[in-house]
């Protein structure tokens, strides 16, 4: 019996993305599937086409099915076949093969599903999904519920072929997918028509992997092979991440700069500068905020703080933090503009020192001068949907609302403020202050917000690298919830005269 | 500007999207109690179709959260029917050879006094495209007369620019309405083959200069049938939470103009059926607590006396849609054709006998601040 792929590449015959460059870009993306499905083409052209790539797919030790075609597959000696509704009988296709070949089946329906079980086949797949344009000839498209009836009642007839959701799926769905029972998917779009093919197809896998951990995507060639994420002492230079979001590019924009972590941290706190960034680094965040008053401007000592931050993938954001109006907000500023070389900012005023709340009116007088000044300027300010307008209305690059007092760990206190500023946002909302846990992080995720920023949290935990890896999955976690489309409470209404019988 | 934005969609994709929606996904949205746009595409969905007497039960709890149990009223006035483009939808259209009419301040007089005997203090003052007959000089003019009887000035003019709206605001206009018609590039350029209104993007940009222009109230909309009524209305929602959350100041309102036989006699490309509408009047209540939704006369007396438990917050009744229709000359022309011809008293009624309260006035002058009350100078007072 052989073994099926979770994930099957479909080729698309594209004018300016040849089939030679769909089979590397998949396979040096991880998929080790591919099925070449060219529709119009005569036998001939398919087995040219098949030998032509036939030598990459060996190289990457992928399997290559040909769709359609069982001369084309027998004389290229390929893997095996995909069979169409209206293409050769199974059993024939066994036949001319033989027994070590792959073959599988497209089937719509259950019935279809039940007959095709009966023949030496090795995987069934279920579609379409939904509408595809590789797809000439429509079928009703089953959706995720149609190919879950399916699957389930399959199962119960006693089907144990693997079964392959097929057509027109996309990352967005895969999620949905693997709780139906399939095996895998077959996909082709999703794939050729991402800007990043490599990344697309890693995503996928990922996803694919994340679903089902049992189901190890073991065939994969050493070269693509990704270091596990959870590591005890993750480097800067392993920090791969596997793109777990469900959408592929679920890249975070802020000013000119994209960001694939959305958990930003701080630095104080930490009572150790070493321990501080082994966090850092578990964490995975890419933005680091460091008050200027903590910058020591010799830059000659071997502990530094700067020294400990010193990693390519951290961008720092140094902030005001000690300044109480606008004037000295904009003199410090200044300051760290020259001293960290970057014109990010994060603006805090809070001229009360025992609760640390930021100055309102302060704070958008010196935003408003910051942004004129050249400075990308996020400012932690109140959840307060009307500032956070305002703020937005001066040219700050994202706003920084505090989900409850700083340092108080009570998580979003302010619940209700933030979901109108998420709601009305034009820019990055980025949830400060307040976070004592990573189920706070996540809960901030889930609501919409484009990042936390994390630091006492962090840094007075009792072990700040295993909670740094902690936010860093809850963030992630919340993230990919927040995409999905969290389910809403199921509000059960009912008329006492149907509102819409006048339409019968 | 929204021009950036969508420019970033294809209508295409979209228009799968939304007929690719499944079963899970509507029940989905029905279920969330903050709807995002893909959320809105599945309630417009052919998916969401079964659903329909379930979203109309949300709707209409939605719509009374927000707006209680009432109804406006206001009165289109239609001050000219003279126009420079082609529109193929529109019996005012420059090819069509109709008789053309410009009230003049004595006419308007007579029309204004007429609509507000039936009780209205909200008025929608409307006019084709005629820049030099019936631009900003004709409005100043006028407006002062509008402004004496009415509470409510609302306009539904050709575009402008951003400074012609502050004029506007300043002379007591609080409503703007401008209608995309349809977002389809293509297919806006084949019904709009000539006039200044042939301008796609000066027309989709419209509501961000009158929202610059800081008018209290921004309406847009879409012509159902024009195209695929439910792509347009993908990306009027599209455009309305854009606008939403750049004019956070402003207040909206969409409205469901379905083409209608005219001389013209343009038939819909896609048909939308009672049900739909309906299906697309809750949507957007469910997608947007807030908004104003707002449904005129083309539409049948059964339908809207329906339609205003489910969502409806304002609507118009006993209106002409030709200039002078309501004392000068009520036998000319017509826009479209009024499906329902009762009076405002009638609607009242039916408005009350469904257990909601016709509102005639919900603004005041007052409310317009300094400049509007002569506080500041207006621009030909300074110059
Ligand atoms: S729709 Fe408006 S612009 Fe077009 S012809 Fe009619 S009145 Fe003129």
């Amino acid at each position: 019996m052989n073994t099926i792929d979770k994930l099957h590449y479909i080729t698309h015959p594209l004018p300016d993305y040849p089939i030679a460059q769909q089979v590397e870009d998949v396979c040096r993306g991880g998929c080790s599937w591919v099925q070449l499905r060219m529709k119009e083409a005569r036998t001939e052209e398919r087995l040219a086409e098949a030998l032509r790539i036939l030598p990459r797919i060996r190289h990457y030790g992928a399997t290559l099915i040909i769709n359609d075609d069982v001369y084309a597959a027998k004389a290229a000696d390929a893997d095996g076949v995909h069979l169409g509704a209206d293409d050769m009988h199974p059993s024939e296709a066994r036949h001319l093969l033989g027994a070590g070949k792959i073959i599988g089946c497209t089937a719509n329906t259950l019935d279809d599903v039940l007959r095709l079980s009966q023949y030496d086949i090795d995987y069934i797949g279920v579609g379409p999904f939904r509408f595809t344009s590789t797809k000439e000839k429509l079928s009703p498209v089953l959706g995720g519920e149609g190919i879950h009836r399916i699957v389930a009642a399959a199962r119960i007839h006693g089907v144990r072929i693997p079964i392959i959701a097929i057509g027109g799926i996309t990352p967005e769905n895969i999620g949905g997918l693997l709780n139906t029972g399939i095996h895998g998917v077959a996909v082709s779009g999703a794939i050729h028509a991402a800007m990043d093919k490599v990344t697309a197809c890693e995503a996928i896998i990922a996803q694919l992997t994340t679903g089902h951990p049992s189901l190890a995507t073991d065939h994969r060639p050493p070269a693509t092979h990704h270091p596990s994420p959870i590591t005890d002492h993750p480097s800067p230079v392993t920090h791969h991440r596997p793109p777990i979001t469900k959408k592929m590019n679920d890249i975070l924009k802020i000013a000119d700069k994209t960001f694939s972590s959305r958990l930003f941290a701080g630095t104080g706190k930490f009572g150790d500068h070493q321990l501080m960034e082994n966090a850092l680094l578990a964490s995975e965040t890419e933005l680091v905020t460091v008050a200027l008053k903590r910058v020591e401007h010799t830059g000659q000592e071997e502990d530094t703080l700067l020294r400990h931050l010193a990693h390519a993938h951290i961008q720092l954001l140094p902030n005001t933090s000690g300044v109480r109006n606008a004037t000295e907000a904009v003199f410090v500023a200044q300051l760290a503009r020259e001293a960290l070389e970057t014109n990010w900012l994060k603006l805090e005023i809070h001229p009360d020192p025992k609760y640390l709340m930021p100055d309102p009116i302060e704070t958008l007088a010196a935003a408003e001068q910051l942004v004129k000044l050249g400075f990308v300027v996020l400012p932690y300010c109140h959840a307060d949907p009307v500032l956070c307008k305002r703020l937005e209305e001066v040219g700050v690059a994202a706003v920084m609302p505090l989900g409850a007092p700083i340092g108080s760990n009570k998580g979003l206190a302010m619940l209700d403020m933030l979901r109108i500023i998420i709601d009305q946002a034009n820019v990055p909302v980025v949830i400060d202050a307040g976070i004592g846990a990573p189920s706070h992080a996540a809960q901030a995720m889930e609501l919409g917000a484009d990042a936390v920023l994390v630091n006492t949290a962090m840094a007075t935990a009792g072990d700040p690298v295993q909670i740094a890896e902690a936010f860093k999955w809850a963030v992630r976690a919340g993230r990919q919830a927040f995409l999905a489309g969290l389910p809403g409470e199921q509000s059960v209404a009912s008329a006492t005269s149907p509102l819409t019988a006048f339409l019968d | 500007m929204f021009t950036s934005i969508f420019n970033q969609y294809d209508w295409n994709e979209e228009l799968r999207s939304i007929y690719n929606k499944t079963d899970a996904e509507v029940r989905r949205a029905l279920a969330r109690k903050q709807r995002t746009l893909d959320d809105f595409k599945a309630l417009i969905s052919p998916a969401a179709a079964p659903y329909l007497e379930h979203m109309a039960l949300l709707s209409q709890q939605a719509t009374q959260k927000r707006f209680g149990k009432t109804i406006q009223l206001y009165a289109p006035l239609y001050l000219s029917n003279e126009c420079q483009n082609i529109c193929t939808y529109c019996g005012f259209s420059l090819d069509n050879q109709i008789p053309r009419k410009t009230l003049t301040a004595a006419e308007l007089l007579q029309e204004l006094l007429a609509v507000k005997a039936m009780g209205y203090q909200h008025i929608l003052l409307v006019t084709g495209e005629a820049q030099q007959l019936v631009g900003m000089s004709y409005f100043r003019q006028m407006l002062p007369l509008v402004k004496q009887h009415f509470q409510h000035i609302a306009m539904e003019v050709q575009p402008l620019d951003e400074a012609d709206y502050a004029e506007l605001r300043a002379r007591g206009v609080s409503t703007i309405l401008v209608y995309q018609e349809t977002y389809h590039r293509e297919d806006y350029r084949k019904h709009h083959p000539k006039g200044k209104k042939s301008n796609f993007d000066y027309r989709l940009a419209c509501p961000d200069r009158i929202g610059r222009a800081g008018i209290h109230k921004i309406g847009i909309g879409a012509l159902l049938g024009l195209d695929d009524w439910r792509t347009d209305s993908f990306f009027a929602a599209l455009h309305l939470q854009y606008l939403e959350r750049t004019y956070w100041q402003s207040k909206f309102s969409v409205s469901f103009p379905r083409l209608r036989p005219h001389v013209g006699g343009l038939q819909p490309k896609s048909v939308i059926t009672d049900r739909e509408l309906v299906q697309l009047i809750c949507a957007w209540r469910l997608f947007n607590g807030e908004v104003e939704l707002s449904m005129s006369t083309r539409e049948s007396p059964r339908f809207r006396d329906n339609i205003i438990k489910l969502g409806i917050t304002s609507i118009s009744a006993g209106s002409k849609t030709n200039p002078g229709g309501y004392a000068v000359e009520p036998q000319s022309l017509e826009q479209f054709e009024i499906d329902d011809g009762r009076s405002p008293a009638i609607i009242a009624q039916v408005i009350r006998e469904a257990g909601y309260e016709p509102v005639w006035k919900d603004w005041d002058h007052a409310l317009h601040g300094g400049e509007a009350n002569g506080k500041f100078p207006l621009p030909e007072e300074i110059g």
